[in-house]
Parts: C-alpha cells; structure tokens; sequence
C-alpha cells in the first residue's frame, strides 16, 4: 500500500518535472525583461544626447550609416565581438540614471565608450564634463576600475577641436565641477534623523582638486579623435579591441 | 502640406523618413518631439478628432535653429515604433492631413508586413523602396485633392464680401461639377469605358465606405476633376494599395480571435506566482496594478498622477516575459520603481554655483556684475521665507553677497519677519554683528547679507520693488538677489495675475516655487497653475518641497508636482534650521513611495 502511494507520488512529481523542463525548452529563447544584465563582459557606449552614439552603434553593428533620432531605450547587440557585447545608452539627462545603476550593478563592464562632439565651444563644456564626473563616480568606486575612451566624434567638421585641447579643457571643467560638489547641499538620507553617508559621491572627492588630470584615476582615459559619419572609426575599434 | 514623415524606433535608429518638400531629413525637429517626449510625458498633450492618434506642440530649445511646430504620432506596440508627422501649426487642414497621412503610413506599414524585416537593414530597404512608392502615390492621389477641397469649402470663413462671393461661386462650381459628373457617369456606362475608367469609380465608393468620411461628395467631385491628368499607372497603383489595405483589415480580425484562443495551462498559477518566465498580459496586471495604485494614492499620489505611472507600468510590461523565478508582483513594483525614477529624475542638469558664477563672472561695460535674481513664490504658509532663508544661508556659506528683498507687500509682519531672517543670518556670518544695527548703508543686515525693503502697498509696488532692488545689487556690488513675493491662492486670478507682470519686468533668472509636502491631491493644482501664472515663455524653474521632515513616507507630493509641469524639484526642506536643506535624492524618494 506504502510502496503504491510513494510510486504515485513519484509519477506525479516526475510528470511535473519534465512538463516544466518542457515549458522552459519551449520558452527560452525569450527575451528577459532586463537587457543589460548580462553575464557577457560588455562594452558601454555613453555620452551627451546628439553625440552619435546610436550612429556608432549601428556603424559598428551593421557597417552602415543611418539616420538616427534622440533614443529612448538602450540598443544592444549580444555578440558584436565573441562573447562581448556592446550596449548603447540614451544621452538624455533624464535616462542617465540607467546607465549609472548599470555601471553600479554590473560587474562584467569592461570598458565605457564616451562619445562626444569634438564641435562643442569648450566654454560648452560643463554638460558634458558633468555627464563624464557622473559615469566617473561610480566606474571608480569599482573595485576593478573601469577604462574609459573619450571618442572625440565629427572629427571631420572645420570647427572640430584636437584630442588635446578637449583633453584639457574637460579636465580643466571637471575639476571645477568638483569643487562646485563639494559645496552643495548634501542629498537627503535614508532618514532624516539617521545619518547614512551616501556612497555615491565619494570616490572622486578623494581626488586632488585643485588641478584635476585624468591619470589621477585609477581606471585610464584616453582621448581618440574619429568620425561615424566619415567611416573613421579604425582607432576606436582598436582600442576595443586591444582592451579584450 | 505637412513638413515630414519619420517612423523610428525607441532606439533611436530611423527606418523611414518623408520629406513633403522633398528636403533632407530633419532630425533637429524629430530631436527636439523626442527630449519633450522623454522630459515632459504627461503634459501639454491633447487629441484631436478622432482621438486614434496623440498631438503634441513641440517647443525648440532656444540654440536649436528650427520653429516650433506641432507633431501627430502613433506609438505601435511589438516592436515598439514611433510614427510621427511634423507640421507647422495646428489647422483644421493640417491636422486632418497629418491624421490621413498617418493612417495611411500605417496601414502600409502593416499591410506589407514591414516589422517582419526589421532585423536586417538590406531586408529592410528593400521593402521600404514598395513602402515609400505607395505612400508617396497614396499622398500625391489621394490625401493631397482631398484636403485640398476640405481647405476649400472650409477656408472662405472670414465675413469678407469678396470671399461671401467666391464661396457663392466655389459653391456653383461644385453643384456644376457634380452634375456633369452625373453625365459623364451615364456616358461612362453607354460607351461603356475601359476597365481603368471603372476602377476608377470603384475605388472612390471604395474608399468612402472603407473610411466613411463626411466628405463623400468632395471626393466624388475631385475625382473627375482629377481624372484627365491621372496616370495610368497611379490608378494601378491606387487599387493595389487599396485591396492590399483591405486584406489587412480582415487579417488583423482574424489573428485577434486566435489570441483570444490562447489557452491557460495548468502551470498558469505556478508561473505567475513563483517560477516566473510568464508572458504578461493586461489581465494579468489589473489586480497588481489596482493595489500599487491604492497604495500611492495612500502616499498622497493624486489618483490621475497615479493613473499615468500605472499606465506607464502597463506599456512597459505587457506583452514581456517574468524573469525566471520572480514573481508576478515583483516585477510590476519593479517597473513601477522605474516609472516613478523616470518622473522624479530632473531632465536637464542644474548646477545652480556653476549658473551663478557663470553670470557674476560676466561684467557689463561699466565693469560691473549683474546679480543672479532668484524670485520664490507659493501659496500662503508653504515656506516662502524660511526656505528663502535657507537658501541664503547655503549661498553665503559658498561666499556670495545676498540681497533678500521684500517683495511681500500685502501681509502685515511680512517684512519685519524677514527682518529677523536677516539678522539671524548676518549673526550667523559675523558675530560682532549687533541685532537691530543698521549698516553703513543705513540697511538692516551687514556686508554679507542685508535686507532691502520698501514697506507695504499694492501691486504695482511689487514690480517697484524688485526693479529698484535689483538695480541697487548692482550698484553695490550683490552676487544674489532673493526675492520673497506673497502668499497667493492658486486658483484666484486677480491674487495671480499680477505675477505676469511681475516676472515680465524683474526678469528673474530662476523663479522657485515652494511647495509643501502636506498639501496632497491639490498639488497638482497649485503646480500647473503657478507654472500657468507666468504667461507662455515663461516656466517656473524649479520647486522646493518644504515640510517633507512631517510626512514621513507620504511623498505624494513630490510627484504630483512634476508630473504636472515635468519641472525638477531642486531642494527639499527637511527641518527646522538654516542647515536642514538638502538636494533631492531621487532613490531615496522612489524607495520611501514604495515602501
């Protein structure tokens, strides 16, 4: 009688475990809700809004040049390099905090892309610094730093500036912006009457102010001047490449 | 005519584009439709006609060298696209076209199963070469004459006795013409036509029984009168796309009832609540959705505040697929999270000190520096003064010299209250400052803070004060001009109008509008309407939510007010003292709205 009841049991168990097996085969190949956790090493492509990051992105993924407009959701592409894939994130201020709890979260973040106009006034800067201090908080705070290539993109335009120039004045801007952080206000905490120190914006404020430069940070930058528009992309894909 | 046509992913990655005056693709305008998309989601929307399809005004940002203008999209689910037509202003003609035109992309769009090619860009331009010869012929043939004549019976408005009689003849011409056509029809049958000629014919009952628009005997007539110059080809064309819109019509019915086929399996209640991997639907969501909506109205969300975040969680997740192992109900309040991070996360970056230094640094020709005006307004015993207060006390702290300015006129104490503001504050910067001094300006305050005041009187008192105030800033060498206004009911015009004019000759360079964290549903109110008071160039510029140390988790507000005007909120008072101002954390806020 014992041994029926146990044998029942397991039929019933065993039928319940290969029709679940058999719903899992059958659903797989799904997309999961979040994109951008994958267990891929993944290469990042940020920067300010109208940059030229989903122009870079389909240049790279397809080796044509499209039309792009202002994106509002990630692109990404599993397997552009074998096994690494390369994500492109919208510049829009209000969509950074994506990009920021994805450098948080993920660990398999190897590189970050920052693409920017080379046409920008340098006086023009300080959004773009800002966006740049923003990613370079968190990719710090790493425990592996993350390395960063500022794409100097539209290179080809008369009004373009050299890698070097923009090199310093983004250095010259961060530092700044640095400076300015510390004397805002501090954000509200977790309680108003407990005082949790907010970890998000500490890693750069050890930094030496006074005179900001790039190879202070832990991760390294460097700054490559190229145009999508042009196909003039050789030495970014370079530096992908040399970094896998 | 509409300026251009463009169908693009959220991605950002442009599949077609349509330029009516045949010039290059325009992204800034497309540019600029998405940042307001992106920034504002909720408001400065309305539907027109129909209501199938969501219009827009799009304002440029000032750098951007194109007009404003207005845009009619469609946003079709599976994969997410973006259909979007630009034109000029909004018109009866215009939009009407712009609704044609839309339709009609996509309708194609559907018909020759488009989507389908999306992975690959060859695939694809080789489809859109079919896409755009039919939309082009569809436009030219058909939307072009019909809105034509729409304009035309629709234009002659204006009581002019030149227009009366154009109107009186336009009419004649067409009784004319719809009587020849009679003929022509009954010639047509006699010397019996070639098929062409008949087609031609069907296709206009066609269309008319298809759309079933008021204009039946506009496109009787314009069908005639266009007869002669039609191609051939075009009336192939036409029917062609014609019986290929039909057929998509009867597909798309079909695969409705075969989704509603769709059986659950025993594994349904498993799946949704523990192993996840569960494609979600919208009856899936409602009861979810119905208690996370119970729950942010119990925040003090306002319940069309919490209808848009709800609505957002439903767009985002139908259709999806449950992680593996989480459960239904996770991943909604996940989603949700992510809405309310959207909304609270402030679309353009402030960096006041750098805004500020930005202006003082720059000196004007006699060399010397414009202050950076800050004007505060609210409803009464929000907080004006005390967060006015705070903010001065942050400012000094970051060595700027600060002007605070009576501009409350109608309340008795008003002044004398910032008075005591003022001395706190000069104590605060210099101890040897002795309470009730005057400066050697003959002011209250010291050479760090003082305050300028002018007594109490009417309106245009105001607007006196704050021009006088800031002149002298100027003269005396002020970083910053706080400017503390009256208390106002927001729903009063006579208490608000007067802000026009007030911001209209003070010019200030932020208007900050304080807003308390008890208020509840009326917030939404209170923020459209303050937004409102400044007349159309102006917006205000960014809240300060006081009182938020008395709620405890009940941020509702903080929300609503956004999601009124979609302007970020900078500071929120979180106390007593001078010190108790902090930046919003917009974590901290989502975290405390979904506890």
């Amino acid at each position: 009688m014992d041994s029926k009841v146990l044998i029942a049991g397991l039929i019933v168990v065993l039928t319940t475990l290969s029709l679940l097996l058999f719903q899992y085969i059958r659903r797989g190949n799904a997309n999961p809700i979040k994109v951008s956790q994958s267990n891929t090493p993944a290469v990042l492509l940020a920067g300010p809004s109208g940059s030229g990051k989903t122009a870079l992105f389909t240049l790279i993924t397809t080796g044509s040049i499209r039309n792009t407009v202002t994106s509002q959701q990630i692109n990404i592409e599993r397997n552009f390099r074998p096994s690494v894939s390369l994500i492109d994130y919208p510049g829009s201020t209000k969509l950074h905090y994506k990009l920021i709890e994805d450098i948080k979260n993920n660990d398999r973040i190897k590189v970050i892309v920052f693409v920017m106009d080379a046409t920008t006034d340098p006086k023009e800067l300080d959004t773009t610094a800002e966006f740049l201090v923003d990613i370079l908080n968190v990719s710090e705070a790493k425990s592996e730093p993350i390395d960063i290539l500022i794409a100097c993109n539209r290179s080809e335009s008369f009004t373009a500036r050299p890698p070097l120039k923009i090199k310093e004045a983004l250095e010259k801007e961060i530092g700044k912006i640095i400076q300015r952080k510390k004397k805002s206000l501090g954000k509200v905490s977790k309680d108003i009457d407990e005082d949790v120190e907010d970890q998000d914006d500490v890693a750069l404020f050890n930094v030496n102010t006074e005179n900001f430069k790039f190879s202070m940070l832990e991760g390294s930058v460097d700054v490559v001047a190229g145009s999508v528009h042009k196909r003039n992309i050789g030495k970014w894909e370079e530096w992908i490449e040399n970094h896998f | 005519m509409f300026e251009q046509l463009a169908i693009f992913n959220p991605q950002g990655q442009v599949f077609y584009e349509f330029n009516c005056q045949g010039k290059k693709f325009n992204e800034t305008q497309i540019n600029a439709f998405v940042s307001q998309l992106i920034v504002s989601p909720a408001t400065k929307k309305d539907s027109i006609g129909s209501g199938r399809h969501t219009v827009v005004n799009v304002s440029v940002p000032e750098k951007a060298n194109c007009r404003p203008f207005t845009a009619m999209f469609h946003v079709s689910k599976q994969p997410e696209l973006y259909f979007v037509i630009t034109y000029v202003e909004q018109t009866i003609q215009l939009n009407k076209e712009a609704e044609e035109t839309l339709d009609a992309a996509l309708g194609l769009w559907n018909s020759l199963d488009l989507k389908e090619y999306l992975g690959s860009w060859d695939d694809l331009d080789e489809h859109l070469v079919k896409f755009d010869k039919y939309l082009r012929t569809v436009y030219e043939e058909n939307i072009k004459s019909v809105i034509k004549e729409f304009s035309g019976e629709d234009s002659p408005r204006e009581q002019s006795p030149v227009t009366r009689q154009n109107k009186k003849s336009g009419k004649k011409n067409v009784k004319s013409q719809v009587s020849q056509g009679r003929k022509w029809d009954r010639a047509g049958m006699m010397e019996d036509v070639g098929d062409i000629d008949m087609s031609n014919l069907d296709f206009s009952s066609e269309v008319n029984n298809e759309d079933s628009q008021p204009t039946y005997k506009n496109d009787l007539s314009i069908d005639k009168k266009s007869f002669g110059s039609r191609s051939e080809k075009g009336e192939f064309l036409i029917k062609e796309i014609d019986d290929l819109l039909a057929n998509q019509k009867e597909t798309s019915g079909n695969k409705e009832t075969e989704k509603n086929t769709y059986v659950n399996n025993a594994f349904g209640f498993l799946q949704k609540h523990l192993l996840g991997n569960k494609t979600i639907t919208e009856n899936d969501l409602t009861s979810v959705l119905n208690k996370l909506r119970k729950q942010l109205i119990s925040k003090n969300v306002a319940p069309e505040a919490a209808d848009y975040l709800t609505d957002q969680v439903k767009s985002d997740l139908i259709g999806s697929k449950t992680a593996n192992w989480t459960t239904l109900e996770n991943t909604t309040k996940e989603s949700l999270s992510k809405a309310l991070t959207e909304i609270l996360t402030p679309g353009v970056s402030v960096d006041l000190l750098h805004e500020i230094q930005k202006k003082i640094g720059a000196k004007d020709s006699d060399g010397k520096k414009q202050p950076y005006v800050f004007s505060v307004v609210g409803v009464n015993g929000v907080g004006k003064s005390t967060n006015l207060s705070k903010l001065a006390f942050w400012l000094l702290q970051n060595n700027f010299r600060v002007l605070i300015v009576a501009c409350d006129t109608f309340r008795s104490g008003a002044v004398e209250q910032l008075r005591v503001h003022v001395e706190n504050l000069a104590e605060l910067m210099d101890e040897s400052h002795v309470r009730g001094s005057k400066n050697r300006r003959g002011k209250s305050g010291n050479d760090y803070v003082e305050l300028f005041e002018a007594g109490y009187g009417g309106s245009d008192l105001v607007t006196k004060i704050a021009k006088q105030a800031i002149k002298y800033a100027r003269d005396e060498d002020f970083d910053i001009v706080l400017m503390d206004t009256a208390g106002r009911r927001h729903n009063d015009p006579t208490l608000m109008s007067p802000l026009k004019s007030f911001a209209e000759q003070a010019k200030p360079d932020k208007i900050i509008m304080v807003g308390e964290a008890l208020v509840g549903t009326d917030s939404v109110q209170q923020a459209t309407n303050f937004n409102n008071a400044f007349g159309r160039v102006r917006n205000l510029d960014f809240f300060i939510i006081s009182k938020c140390d008395t709620v405890g988790d009940m941020l509702g507000t903080m929300v609503n007010m956004v999601y009124a005007t979609s302007i970020p909120i900078l500071f929120v008072g979180v106390g007593q003292t001078y010190t108790d101002l902090r930046t919003l954390s917009v974590n901290w806020a989502v975290n405390k709205l979904m506890s």
